[in-house]
């Protein structure tokens, strides 16, 4: 699946959760614990978080009771995210 | 932003503020309002407050005189921390608010140019009003810095947790050492880590897994004597050793069992020592969840190798029967894995593939070995077997999930077997395969009642020509493309050899 910034950072959710992941890239958590650094229903953060993962920005991490999800050791990726970031931070509201 | 600015930023900010300016320009004519962090200079005063007057015909010196009187009394606001009020010329009054708590001043209100006498009880509803709500921003300030400390504090534990739940989740060591090297490689944002088992005797580390996140690079999985290269002096020293970029962090329980370590950062950075405290926490659960695999597979072959010496004690009864044990085993679990059994699920039919005539032992040997057909009170007694085997295991928790297969390893797939009838896929997939399987085995190993038996291309087609009736017809393919296996056919081969 083809990563689209733009399209994830339109949705408050997935910006959020990229956002929480940037900012703690030694992160791993699994949706619940997601749910409460974003402040989102925790089935709206594992949708999300399945769908970051389908497109490379997360890595999940599967097991029997849980999956955890850590964020992408890819530069390019991150580097993306960075600078969407900052543009971000420059718009004006 | 120090925490002075922080509450002078919030002050000049603030609501309350605001409205208190809306309610004193509703009380005095034109009065001029004036908000400062410091005590200002007298041109800054003269410009911020005096020349904004724009009903003022006051002269050069009458300005500098209120100029002087609001010096007067900022000085005064600071020494005292407490409102001053004045009249700066006839007609002007106004007062001057230091913005304090306790000793600390965070700035000043300046009222001026007011048309009339601000009351002292307004003056001091106005300061009991600030100096709530100063209270209130310090305490807005505390919790910014509380949630500040604890929240990345909270992360880390959170993430500890989670690690503890992934790693914890798997007893297989094969499985759990990769998965610990993964969560490592995200944890560190490192490129590669490697994991390595001590081996006492050999007085070397040995690699179990390495992770490499970047492409193209072939990994290279080494033995290290103790002391050589990174991981051996780790192992040597029994400390974690961190270098710009690796750190290597000893697992150590009781005593060491091995190495972790992780180099080279995704983003090109040293290694810190914060890097260093969180790869040992890492460590630290690794050390656990290693130690219950290892357990666990320590406890587990004790359960094969009794249930082996037990099948060996049963199979002393068919003196032939026995030495297909290892192939059969082998054939069962093969064929098990390819019908995508999990783990678990084939340990429990590798048990099953040794004990699932364990019930036998209940048919006396006349029967068992009477070269001629049964009566139907024999056969009923053999149709007992696969009901006791299952009986013998019962008290055995451990062997438990291969009950059901035993039981139904005689049951056909058209429903015609025993001992419940059960037909197609109600019965259990474990036992379809012990069905394909046990007949096989039946047929190619020598029995006290049969002095001939099949040659292995005989029994494959006798069991291919009872598929979709007696057999499962995909278990039936799987077994003909695994019994076919250049290494199987060895196997079969020497088993016949030694039994003849």
């Amino acid at each position: 699946m083809k990563l689209d910034l733009d399209k994830l950072f339109k949705s408050d959710v997935h910006k959020r959760i990229i956002l929480f992941f940037h900012e703690n890239q030694g992160s791993i958590d699994t949706p619940r614990g997601v749910a409460t650094w974003t402040g989102y229903q925790r089935n709206i953060v594992k949708k999300a978080l399945t769908e970051l993962a389908k497109v490379g920005v997360l890595v999940a991490h599967p097991v029997p009771s849980t999956t955890g999800y850590s964020y992408t050791c890819e530069e390019s990726i991150i580097k993306g995210v960075d600078k969407k970031l900052k543009e971000l931070k420059r718009r004006p509201r | 932003m120090n925490d002075d600015q922080f509450i002078y930023e919030k002050l000049v900010s603030s609501e309350i503020l605001r409205h208190e300016k809306q309610i004193l320009g509703s009380f005095f004519k034109s009065p001029i309002w004036y908000i400062t962090r410091d005590i200002p200079n007298r041109f800054s005063l003269t410009k911020n407050i005096i020349l904004q007057c724009k009903h003022s015909t006051r002269s050069w010196a009458d300005n500098r005189k209120a100029v002087a009187c609001i010096m007067k009394n900022l000085n005064e606001a600071k020494r005292l921390k407490n409102i001053q009020k004045f009249q700066c010329l006839p007609s002007s009054y106004g007062f001057v608010l230091p913005l304090a708590q306790g000793d600390k001043v965070y700035g000043y209100i300046i009222l001026c140019h007011a048309d009339k006498e601000i009351s002292e009880a307004y003056a001091q509803l106005f300061k009991v009003s600030l100096d709530t709500l100063i209270k209130e921003i310090q305490k807005e300030l505390e919790l910014t810095k509380l949630y500040d400390t604890i929240r990345p504090r909270a992360i880390a534990l959170s993430t500890i947790h989670t690690i503890h739940r992934l790693i914890n989740s798997t007893l297989d060591l094969d499985e759990l050492l990769p998965r610990i090297a993964r969560l490592s490689i995200q944890v560190m944002r490192a490129n590669r880590c490697s994991i390595k088992l001590l081996d006492r005797k050999k007085k070397a580390l040995i690699p179990k897994t390495t992770v490499d996140l970047r492409k193209n690079k072939r990994i290279r999985l080494k033995k290290l004597p103790v002391g050589k290269g990174v991981p051996g002096r780790t192992a040597k020293l029994g400390k974690s050793i961190r270098g710009k970029n690796y750190i290597s962090v000893p697992l150590i329980d009781e005593d060491m069992i091995g190495v972790i370590t992780v180099y080279d950062k995704v983003n090109q950075t040293s290694f810190n020592e914060f890097d260093q405290e969180i790869l040992t926490t890492l460590a630290e659960q690794a050390v656990i969840a290693i130690k219950n695999a290892q357990f666990y597979k320590e406890q587990q072959d004790v359960i094969v190798g009794s249930v082996k010496s037990l099948a060996m004690l049963m199979g002393a009864r068919t003196p032939h029967a026995h030495k297909y044990f290892k192939i059969i085993s082998r054939l069962t679990i093969e064929v098990g894995r390819q019908m995508g059994m999990d783990d678990e699920e084939l340990r429990s039919l590798e048990v099953a593939s040794l004990l699932h005539d364990a019930g036998e032992v209940s048919v006396p040997d006349g029967i068992l070995a009477k070269p001629a057909e049964l009566t139907g009170e024999e056969y009923a007694l053999v149709k007992e077997h696969p009901a006791k085997g299952a009986k013998i295991i019962e008290p055995l928790k451990a062997l438990k999930p291969a009950i059901p297969i035993i039981l139904h390893h005689h049951e056909k797939y058209d429903g015609s077997g025993y001992p419940k009838g059960l037909k197609g896929d109600n019965i259990p997939l474990g036992a379809r395969i012990m069905a394909v399987i046990g007949a096989f085995e039946a047929m190619v190993a020598l029995r006290p009642y049969r002095q001939n038996a099949r040659s292995v291309d005989e029994a494959i087609e006798e069991i291919k020509k009872n598929s979709g009736t007696q057999f499962d017809p995909k278990i039936v393919n799987v077994f003909v493309k695994v019994v076919n296996k250049p290494g199987i056919r060895k196997l079969l081969k020497e088993a016949d050899e030694v039994s003849r």
